[in-house]
């Protein structure tokens, strides 16, 4: 048989509480939890559930809650035939006269005023009306299966039964959902009361012969009369026979039925055993009967309006593993250069000095900081290289004039690539000293281990000393030496 | 009638200088802080790497993350010299004759990877770091690309603060007729700037439209879902730290015990709405700092006048009442009315009387004790609700790429919503809230109007 999706959900949410206490691994189906599982999110969560029921062998476990409702609902609704039996039975065994008004009050009584209450509280919406006593009980039961559940942490298969148990109470006895059931049940017992009453009065008025009477002290004959006639119009309509006026007042306690020839006195009887079980049919079972068939629409109707909560931090967690946004990385064009282990030396411990007959040259040095420095002889300065027309220029002009020193400013705050380490070699070659100045535009700028690293990298490939890489800060003006 | 759909997926190379932000972007826009390495020196990646973007089950985009350039200019020079060698029909036959000779130019190994996913993708996402000068090589860069012929896209990355430098970037892509751009930190991100990125893809690739438009949808959706997530977790947070109440004895020295007990307990439940806001935008606790919360102790006290005390409380006993009249009601007809209605009358009282010892049984137990109840201030709750807005706020707007972590600080000077204390207080009045997730219409509405506050109120960050 098909699941439905209320049961899938439940099962679901089953396995959100036990998981809410312990995480469970689907180890079974690693692809379960990765982009292979087919349908939406609900789907995929059912199919990860019921992956976890079969690894952790939980389908009794989470079964159980439901099998105790079903036992629990069995005794009830016997405890309702017997209760409906038990008041017919003491209603009319007394003696062979029955107060038809007092019988209608003990079949029907209790019942109307119950139905007016449920129909109250569904239309003002009150919990307390609809469900009652039954809601109260669940509402305990699920912290009273926590509590217990905490008391035996070491029991973990107990544990995981009364989570289980909790979030099938949970889910079925709260919300819309809950307010039907309750109402289903309620109607359900009902009718199981009303029809062992029906049932054994039916059985007691065939074998045995009942004179019906009423009586009243405080109020006036008319009542009853009025009541009888009101209450026989739909009994007529429906085909029932009801006694007439007269022959309710026939039936009053201290009229003369004795007087009554028996064929009368017989029609009597039979007339007022007809409106009696019509009555009960109509007013009691017929009622019950369309209310319990429309909870029982309502609450299939709330079972396929449930919803998981998917706003909770557990259902967003597994979305992100079972429907994710993105799918795994893939290299699908590796890289074969080896990977450079360079590690920079330690800083010279000789002091140098930069020659004054240095020429500088500046590097794609950035909007930031302005070239040539101040403390440079503009004499000395070559210019900066930002494009390929630049460095073209100042070849030209290195390959002209022989320059002993040469010195390359760049900026420490960028890191080196392969193209700067291009021009910075090619404008290097050639020269007898050469030299790297790191551009910092103060003192305290940050300089990262990596970025050092790096630009000492850049140097040892162009042929630049370890002791011929200085830092000059642009706030200071001075030239101070390697870091 | 048989549509001719496009191929799925779109081919997206990520392309641009080296240390421009090309991993970084892939990384937030897979919400993937694991994704590829970042690192602040050049040719951190060093192969093409293929990551894919999901609409549901389908793949739309598959993002290539590619070696950055390092030697443009030097590239350009050698294409050119090629070029006077060779007859090309084209420049992208140019540079697939390049790609052939790769063995000729062993220097750009990772330059060639570059142009090997240029020519067979469908658009290139040129990254730019606006920091950066505009120099000579990134003019180069473009040329190079230019010649694969295919829609390129500059995004603007490391925007937040550099706006002058952003504008001039902006003009050097209109130089190049790149006029449709896009601003795009991969650092302080931005979800608008996200929806930006994928239509502008459907104006330049315009019959992969629908489908970049489901992405758009569905992305939007999901993003609305976590943001609705952690606004609610939020509120579930604030309940509960605002429901709580200890019993506590006016008299001997358990006092000290019972407010360390109330602060362990207040922390420990950030900390686990913190876990749970993290866990919604995929970030880890690596990613946060988190300064302890001042924690102090209040007096619980009820307060019977508060409107939805009176009507959670009329109800119930206006039912629990009907019921006792109806019981009574039976009492009186099976004596037949010769008690007048006395029964009914009972039943009622009675049943009022059980609705308020139910109800208030906790609170008289106490009083008869001569306890009193502690809780969580109100300038606490206040404090933790706006700190946690702002942690909000700044998850919101944090990319995955990001290496600094969040200051969850308690120096927040910000207002607090008209109608704050009366939420407080009518979620003090219902200590049994403090079980989370209660179904009560009344916790819902509150949860909704929290919620709303949170999602909505980006300006009193």
């Amino acid at each position: 048989m098909a699941i439905s999706k209320f049961d899938k959900q439940l099962q679901i949410e089953q396995i959100r509480y036990i998981e809410a206490e312990h995480p469970l691994d689907c180890d079974g189906d690693p692809g379960l939890l990765e982009h292979s599982g087919q349908g939406d999110f609900e789907d995929r969560l059912w199919q990860r559930a019921e992956c976890l029921v079969r690894q952790h062998d939980f389908s009794a476990l989470l079964g159980r809650a439901a099998r105790v409702a079903r036992y629990a609902s069995t005794f009830a609704v016997m405890l309702a035939v017997m209760l409906g039996a038990l008041g017919t039975l003491y209603a009319v065994t007394d003696s062979q006269t029955i107060n038809i008004y007092w019988l209608l009050l003990v079949l029907l009584g209790f019942n109307v005023i119950s139905m007016l209450l449920w129909l109250t509280g569904i239309s003002l919406n009150i919990e307390g009306l609809t469900s009652g006593t039954l809601a109260r009980l669940t509402s305990w039961l699920p912290g009273h299966l926590e509590s217990k559940a905490q008391v035996r942490e070491n029991l973990d298969r107990r544990k995981t039964g009364m989570l289980a148990d909790r979030a099938w109470l949970a889910c079925s006895f709260s919300g819309p959902v809950g307010k039907w059931h309750f109402s289903k049940i309620s109607h359900q017992l009902w009718l199981a009361y009303l029809f062992a009453g029906l049932f054994f009065l039916v059985l007691l008025l065939m074998v045995r012969q009942y004179d019906f009477t009423w009586g009243t002290t405080l109020l006036s004959d008319t009542v009853f009369v009025t009541l009888t006639e009101t209450l026989s119009v739909p009994l007529d309509v429906l085909g029932f026979a009801t006694p007439s006026p007269e022959q309710v007042q026939q039936t009053r306690i201290g009229s003369l039925q004795e007087g009554l020839a028996p064929a009368a006195s017989a029609e009597l009887r039979y007339l007022w055993a007809q409106f009696l079980l019509a009555s009960l049919l109509c007013f009691g079972i017929a009622p019950r009967i369309m209310l319990w068939c429309w909870s029982l629409l309502m609450f299939r109707r709330a079972r396929r309006l449930f919803m998981l909560d998917h706003y909770l931090p557990y259902y967003i967690g597994l979305r992100q593993r079972l429907l994710p946004l993105a799918s795994h990385r893939q290299v699908i064009d590796a890289g074969t250069a080896p990977v450079d282990n360079y590690h920079p030396p330690a800083p010279g411990t000789v002091a140098h000095t930069l020659p004054a007959e240095a020429r500088w040259i500046a590097v794609e040095l950035g909007d930031d900081m302005h070239w040539p420095l101040a403390s440079v002889n503009v004499n000395n300065d070559l210019g900066q290289v930002v494009d390929r027309e630049t460095l073209a220029k100042i070849l030209q002009h290195l390959r002209d004039n022989q320059y002993p020193v040469i010195a390359i400013a760049v900026s420490s705050a960028r890191p080196p690539d392969r193209g700067v380490q291009r021009t910075i070699a090619s404008l290097l070659f050639g020269a007898e000293q050469r030299w790297l100045v790191l551009l910092q535009k103060h003192k305290d700028e940050p300089v990262t281990e990596k970025r050092l690293a790096a630009w000492y990298r850049l140097a040892a490939a162009c042929d630049v000393p370890a002791d011929h890489v200085i830092s000059l800060s642009l706030t200071q003006g001075g030239i101070s030496h390697g870091t | 009638m048989e549509h001719n759909l496009p191929a799925l997926p779109i081919n997206v190379a990520v392309v641009g200088h080296s240390n421009a932000g090309k991993t970084s972007l892939i990384r937030t826009l897979l919400r993937d802080d694991q994704f590829g390495d970042i690192d602040e020196m050049a040719g951190t990646t060093r192969c093409v790497e293929k990551s894919a973007i999901l609409s549901a089950d389908d793949e739309v985009l598959d993002l290539f993350d590619t070696p950055g350039f390092e030697d443009s200019s030097a590239l350009l020079q050698a294409l050119q010299a090629l070029s006077k060698t060779v007859e090309t029909g084209s420049s992208a036959d140019l540079l697939r004759m390049f790609i052939e000779r790769a063995e000729d130019y062993p220097d750009f190994e990772q330059e060639i990877k570059v142009l090997r996913q240029s020519l067979i993708s469908n658009v290139l996402l040129y990254i730019i770091d606006v920091r950066e000068p505009l120099l000579g090589k990134y003019s180069d860069e473009v040329e190079i690309l230019s010649m694969a012929g295919k829609p390129i896209l500059p995004v603007f990355n490391f925007i937040a603060g550099n706006s002058d430098a952003l504008m001039r970037w902006r003009e050097q892509m209109a130089k190049f007729n790149l006029h449709a751009a896009l601003e795009f930190d991969t650092v302080a991100f931005e979800f608008e700037a996200e929806k930006r990125l994928y239509q502008k893809l459907q104006s330049l690739l315009e019959k992969h439209y629908d489908i970049l438009q489901t992405l758009i949808d569905y992305r939007q959706e999901i993003w609305g879902k976590l943001n609705h997530a952690a606004a609610r977790r939020i509120f579930q947070l604030i309940a509960v730290v605002a429901c709580y109440r200890r019993e506590v004895s006016t008299k001997g020295s358990p006092y000290d015990a019972d407010v360390a007990s109330m602060q362990d307990f207040v922390r420990s439940a950030e900390q686990q709405a913190l876990r749970d806001l993290l866990t919604i935008f995929s970030f880890t606790q690596l990613d946060v700092d988190i300064q302890q919360l001042p924690v102090r102790d209040g007096e619980w006290e009820l307060d019977l006048f508060s409107p939805a005390m009176l009507k959670d409380f009329g109800l119930n006993a206006g039912a629990t009442a009907l019921k006792g009249a109806a019981a009574g009601a039976g009492i009186d007809l099976m004596v037949g009315g010769m008690s007048l209605g006395a029964a009914t009358m009972l039943g009622a009282a009675l049943g009022t009387g059980w609705a308020a010892a139910r109800r208030y049984q906790q609170e008289l137990k106490a009083a008869l004790r001569g306890h009193r109840w502690l809780c969580v201030d109100d300038d606490t709750v206040s404090l933790l609700f706006l700190r946690n807005r702002k942690l909000l706020h700044s998850l919101t707007q944090r990319g995955h790429a990001a290496q600094d972590k969040l200051q969850v600080m308690n120096d927040i000077q910000k207002t607090l919503p008209g109608r704050w204390y009366k939420v407080v207080n009518t979620l003090r009045q219902h200590p049994e809230w403090q079980q989370p997730l209660s179904s009560d219409e009344e916790y819902m509405q509150l949860q909704d109007e929290v919620t709303g506050w949170l999602v909505s109120d980006d300006r009193a960050v």
